[in-house]
């Protein structure tokens, strides 16, 4: 009886999932065709001669395009209205590693997300210290690298010292140089037409960093707050001075209380600007300028962050304009 | 005769004085003379240094310019480059602590229900092994079992055909949520559908893949997988048997789009085929699709859209006891789907629903099937530590329901990367 039971149920469940079944089959048999297929794929030729090269960051991407010229096709990993340590790479981004001749980084540690890139990427000629790569940190002095044991304790701190070097035009030369080198070493045949888009490009450089230094002098030696700890380079370049931030340590959202202690530090330092990058949310330096009257100045961490910011010379330009604007208008 | 001695020597001295005077005179003038030549030649020498100078500039400017030009030596401590280099060789080292108190209305005194448990410690290692392959692995700790190796792999890069091969124990690419480790996943437990068919922690066996990524029409991205892999499932998994004999055959397509610089759009198709036990006669073949859309839509906000089915087609109607005779059937086409969505309104902030489904495999008894909803919110207190508070109501079957809170916090210490998805 049980086994006529069972050979009935199996009977009925066979016939009503013949259809089913089939389909099943078949689509797996399709989807294990069409995967095998584009496994096996050959690599598709490469179509131009053109170098191609994948920049982490939009600013890297500029300084390459302003001395490859035509002779480059330039893609950006990170976008630039986003925060440079908290991307998440995408498909899309492992296939512009993958296909790349050179890769260009910050080196350091500000993308913590290179290493799963590459990973993802897997081509041997991008790892560090691999002819595929260009690390533009080696030639820049970097600042505040650490002089004491690290721990968290500290916040997210920086292994190696600030990795935010590319806002300072004086590494923009370093930086434009150190390409110029590896565009003519990767394709030495067009090391002439590199070399004239590097004293092209330098030649402007120059020029607008003698007028920056100009616009910077009336506000030399002047305080301003910070949200993330990101602008020592500019610091430099500027002559002003950052000492305090918003984040009560590097990583670490603003708290009530830290404003607090903000608020107070503006007060007897007489502090009249905060600056504020376009990704962090702009709440808590509101609350502060309201508190203390002071003004922000939107500043850009990279090019085309802003539309103003269209190129390398222009977002160092902007940045530069907004924080003496601010200055001067704060100070008035 | 003396004082005219004197005398003489005074007038001598008078000669002598009176023409130094006269000389001094002379002397003046020369001195101002020699002067001017000085500053005529001061003149010449500032204007053969400004020559200098500019030719030096020039020169210090051509070297710039030239491409060849090194950059100066840089400074600080960079990467690897510790005393000694022995931070080169170091394996990159973390750990990450999942540690949940749940409030069941579930009597078993199992899965950590009224208790605070340490769920999950895991120990993560990874490494360039050479310039070709790196090899991770992930060592978990946990209240509820033994010790135990969930990831153990060589990745190896280059291959021909632009393929990427892993090789040891690993998490293989079957849909979204069964295939990432639990810090990864957006909500305190798993999707009833992975929990059911595939293990409580996801889908992690040994075995090897094939994988490579292109470009493909209308800038997709397409990224197809195969593999071969252990028979068996994870913990309470039942899609598969125990045996791990005979193996089970994985492949996976994305499809990938960015519909712009901050929003992307993800399918994925997904088919496994192993057996319930050794014996042959019992196939089992699973397909899925999984769907994900993401919008990053401030650089604080984020939502994320997800939904997987999985759809399972068995060969066997029943198993009978051979000692009691107790038949136990099964559904032949069990499914199981679910929907997530997650809001990420403030940086620090996410909230969230989960919507499940799952017919079961084994439907001797009258639960033929579990449901549930789940709705969540996420404190993200610093990238290292976040804490989740997760409301869950289940069905199992249509008698027996369960309703939880949960709260998990999780925890990473050291070296930790997510792999990209």
């Amino acid at each position: 009886m049980k086994n006529l039971l069972s050979s009935s149920f199996r009977g009925r469940q066979a016939e009503k999932s013949n259809f089913l079944k089939a389909g099943f089959l078949l689509a797996s048999l399709v989807e294990m065709t069409v995967a095998l297929a584009i496994v096996m794929l050959p690599i598709s030729a490469r179509a131009e001669e053109k170098l191609r090269v994948a920049a982490t960051l939009s600013s890297f991407a500029d300084l390459v395009k302003q001395v490859g010229g035509d002779r480059v096709e330039v893609s950006t990993i990170a976008p630039p209205r986003f925060n440079p340590h908290f991307i998440e790479p995408r498909p899309s981004d492992v296939l512009k590693v993958k296909k790349a001749d050179l890769f260009v980084h910050a080196g350091l540690d500000l993308e913590a997300w290179r290493g799963p890139l590459l990973d993802a990427a897997g081509n041997p000629r991008h790892f560090p210290n691999q002819p595929g790569e260009l690390d533009l940190s080696k030639g820049i002095s970097l600042l505040e690298v650490p002089d004491q044991p690290l721990s968290r304790l500290m916040g997210d701190i920086h292994l190696f010292g600030n990795p935010h070097y590319w806002t300072d035009p004086e590494n923009g030369r370093i930086m434009a140089r150190a390409i110029a080198a590896k565009l003519s070493e990767m394709d030495p045949a067009h090391t002439e037409e590199y070399r004239k888009n590097l004293e092209d490009f330098l030649g402007r450089l120059d020029g607008k960093i003698a007028e920056w230094k100009q616009l910077c002098s009336s506000v030399q030696g002047k305080e301003v707050i910070g949200y993330h700890n990101e602008w020592p380079y500019l610091m430099r370049f500027t002559g002003l001075r950052m000492e305090q931030f918003l984040e009560p340590k590097p990583g670490v959202p603003p708290s009530p209380k830290h404003i607090g202690f903000l608020e107070e530090h503006m007060r007897q330092r007489g502090i009249r600007v905060i600056v504020q990058p376009t990704y962090f949310p702009r709440s808590s330096s509101d609350v502060l300028a309201k508190r203390t009257g002071a003004k922000a100045a939107i500043l850009c961490q990279n090019v085309k962050e802003l539309p103003e910011a269209s190129d390398y010379i222009a977002f160092v330009d902007y940045n530069i304009r907004q924080m003496v604007q601010a200055l001067e208008g704060g100070n008035g | 005769m003396r004082s005219s001695i004197w005398i003489m020597v005074l007038i001598c001295a008078l000669c002598v004085a009176a023409p130094a005077s006269v000389r001094a005179e002379t002397s003046n003038d020369e001195v101002v003379a020699e002067l001017r030549e000085m500053r005529k030649a001061l003149k010449q020498q500032n204007e053969l240094i400004q020559k200098q100078q500019a030719k030096i500039e020039e020169l210090e400017r051509k070297v710039a310019t030239s491409p060849m030009a090194q950059p100066p030596a840089p400074t600080g401590t960079r990467p690897g480059a510790l005393p000694g280099q022995i931070g080169s060789l170091l394996p990159e080292i973390g750990a990450v602590g999942d540690i949940v108190a749940t409030s069941s209305e579930d009597d078993n005194d199992t899965d950590g229900n009224d208790r605070v448990a340490v769920r999950h410690v895991e120990l993560v290692l990874g490494s360039n092994v050479d310039p070709y392959s790196r090899f991770d692995a992930s060592l978990t700790y946990s209240d509820f079992e033994a010790a135990g190796v969930e990831e153990a792999y060589l990745t190896r890069w280059g291959l021909p055909g632009d393929l990427t091969a892993r090789f040891g124990r690993f998490f293989p690419k079957v849909g979204k949520q069964a295939s990432i480790h639990r810090d990864s996943v957006p909500t305190v437990d798993e999707p009833l559908v992975i929990r059911r068919y595939f293990g409580s922690e996801g889908y992690f066996r040994t075995g090897a893949d094939l994988t490579r990524i292109f470009e493909g029409p209308a800038g997709w991205v397409f990224q197809p997988s195969l593999g071969v892999l252990e028979g068996g499932t994870g913990e309470g998994g039942t899609v598969f048997g125990s045996t791990r004999r005979r193996p089970t055959a994985y492949s996976h397509l994305k499809a990938y789009k960015d519909l712009s610089d901050s929003s992307s759009f993800e399918l994925g198709a997904t088919h496994l085929v192993g057996s319930k036990d050794a014996d042959p006669q019992f196939e089992v073949n699973v397909f899925g699709v999984d769907a994900t859309y993401l919008n990053n839509l401030t650089p604080t906000s984020k939502l994320l859209l997800q939904s997987e089915v999985f759809a399972q087609h068995r060969r066997e109607n029943f198993t009978v006891n051979d000692t009691t005779g107790e038949e136990t059937r099964f559904d032949r086409h069990p499914w199981g789907a679910y929907a997530l969505a997650e809001y990420r309104f403030a940086p620090q902030w996410a909230v969230g629903a989960r919507a499940d489904h799952v017919k079961l495999v084994d439907t001797a008894g009258p639960r033929q099937y579990d449901q549930g909803l789940s709705a969540f919110l996420t404190f993200y207190q610093s990238e290292w530590a976040r804490w989740r508070l997760q409301f869950r109501h289940e069905e199992r079957g249509p008698r027996e329901t369960d309703d939880s809170v949960m709260l998990q916090g999780t925890f990473a210490i050291g070296t930790h990367k997510h792999k990209i998805q």
